[in-house]
């Protein structure tokens, strides 16, 4: 089974992570005196199901970095860095806590599902399917951030540093309608005729991919033998984070405010 | 092996810089809001920096080398050391954030119970549990950042959001300075008791 020491060693990432969602699912306005709100509304249920990176995406950052620096140090990565599939190691690790964010992010997903449904909420109120990707993505570059970090600095002074990073950073554009990277917007309250806006979901979804795949080309150099790593791949990966700046700026420059538009 | 480069093996410049860069965060943006979401009041900056600072200087806490720590010759000092070290920058950085800045004495009560007891947990839990207790207490205040207000109410610590002045100013109970007694307790006794020697 694929990295089945990298499961048994990181179980208890999967039962955290769902805490982590609960903690934002579960804290939103109550409507008819009923907690939780966003159950009168798929769009407001998926904003806040995306909106669990608030806490989701600093903490799974941090666990990547955590595990890369305690169980894949620098030394043993060098050592067995030439070896045949000696590479594969973060992969694999990469891919198993991945999976227990995204297996969270599931489960919660199911709860909000099954009582939006059993309320009978309205489904245009949803911007469906690009709802779906935010958070998922905004998650994959927040622990590919982690874990290049993690490989880059080796000090678990970078565990707290990059928790709290990443969760105040959240901050710094709140009021501005500009895509989100690494966690997303937690609406609190919904309208009743509008929606998120598609070409900012999409463009969300873009930057995170974009920064993720940027780091993704980063990790694949850095973790070689000094001396075999390619340069395309650093080329590579400044295209990438150019290109992040290229989907960001044109909404700064643009002043954009709005999230959100109306349904027809 | 001169004692500054003691020093930098155990870290007391990197926490040292750590202190210097959350003192001057406190001082020149201690007072603005954090806009965190899902908040029935403002979040500042300095509230952040309290609860933050206790987590990361743990994490510079744990020996150079934990396997055969005991058995060096400087194993005692490398523990008065850190945890000395680890008070004064946090009493620095906490008189800076909390004194003569006008803030409610239950607002400062209830900020000295949370990072208090965040200080208590990391010197205690860190140098026995390791980088996991660090991870843990990280997205621990960073909820307690979001839902820490309301609960600190229901703990008895009045009302944190109003002003000193407002007539309705609920001053905190015997329970709020309880806590508060309580969590200092708790840092002398996480100071105290670490172990150090070999068992």
């Amino acid at each position: 089974m694929l990295g089945q020491i990298w499961w048994r060693r990181t179980w208890w990432v999967l039962p955290s992570a769902l805490l982590m969602m609960f903690l934002v699912m579960r804290n939103v306005q109550p409507v008819e005196g009923v907690v939780p709100g966003w159950r009168v509304s798929w769009g407001w249920m998926l904003g806040v199901w995306s909106g669990g990176t608030l806490l989701l995406s600093p903490f799974m950052a941090a666990v990547t970095a955590m595990v890369m620096i305690r169980d894949w140090p620098h030394g043993v990565r060098e050592q067995v860095a030439s070896l045949p599939r000696g590479r594969s190691g973060f992969v694999h690790i990469f891919t198993v806590l991945y999976l227990q964010g995204l297996a969270a992010m599931l489960i919660a997903l199911v709860v909000g599902v099954v009582l939006c449904s059993s309320y009978g909420a309205p489904l245009e109120s949803a911007t469906l399917p690009w709802q779906l990707f935010t958070g998922p993505v905004a998650l994959l570059a927040a622990m590919l951030l982690g874990m290049a970090v993690g490989v880059v600095f080796g000090d678990i002074l970078v565990v707290p540093l990059l928790g709290f990073g990443i969760f105040l950073a959240h901050q710094i554009f709140y009021w501005f309608g500009y895509p989100e990277l690494f966690t997303t917007e937690v609406p609190s309250w919904f309208y009743e005729d509008a929606r998120p806006k598609t070409t900012h979901l999409i463009a969300t979804i873009a930057l995170n991919l974009v920064t993720g795949t940027g780091l993704w080309f980063f990790l694949n150099w850095v973790t070689r033998p000094q001396g075999l790593r390619p340069r395309m791949l650093l080329i590579a990966c400044a295209l990438c984070l150019g290109g992040a700046l290229a989907i960001y700026l044109p909404w700064v420059v643009s002043g954009n405010m709005d999230t959100y538009e109306r349904i027809r | 092996m001169t004692l500054f480069r003691v020093f930098v093996v155990w870290r007391i410049p990197l926490a040292v810089l750590i202190g210097v860069i959350s003192l001057g965060i406190v001082l020149i943006s201690g007072d603005l809001n954090l806009q965190l979401p899902m908040t029935d009041g403002p979040r500042l900056v300095r509230q952040a920096i309290v609860l933050a600072l206790p987590v990361t200087l743990s994490a510079l806490l744990p020996p150079p080398l934990p396997d055969v720590h005991p058995s060096l010759l400087r194993f005692r000092l490398h523990h008065w050391v850190t945890r000395g070290s680890f008070w004064i920058i946090m009493a620095v950085v906490l008189a800076a954030a909390w004194v003569g800045r006008g803030i409610s004495s239950n607002l400062i009560l209830f900020e000295m119970m949370s990072t208090l007891s965040v200080a208590a947990a990391a010197l205690f839990f860190v140098p026995r549990l390791g980088v996991r207790v660090v991870l843990a207490l990280t997205g621990l205040c960073s909820a307690w950042l979001l839902y820490g207000i309301p609960m600190g109410e229901v703990l008895g610590f009045g009302d944190l959001l109003a002003e000193p002045d407002d007539p309705y100013f609920l001053a905190p109970s015997a329970m709020g300075w309880m806590l508060v007694s309580m969590a200092l307790g708790a840092c002398v006794l996480a100071t105290i008791t670490t172990k150090i020697g070999p068992s």
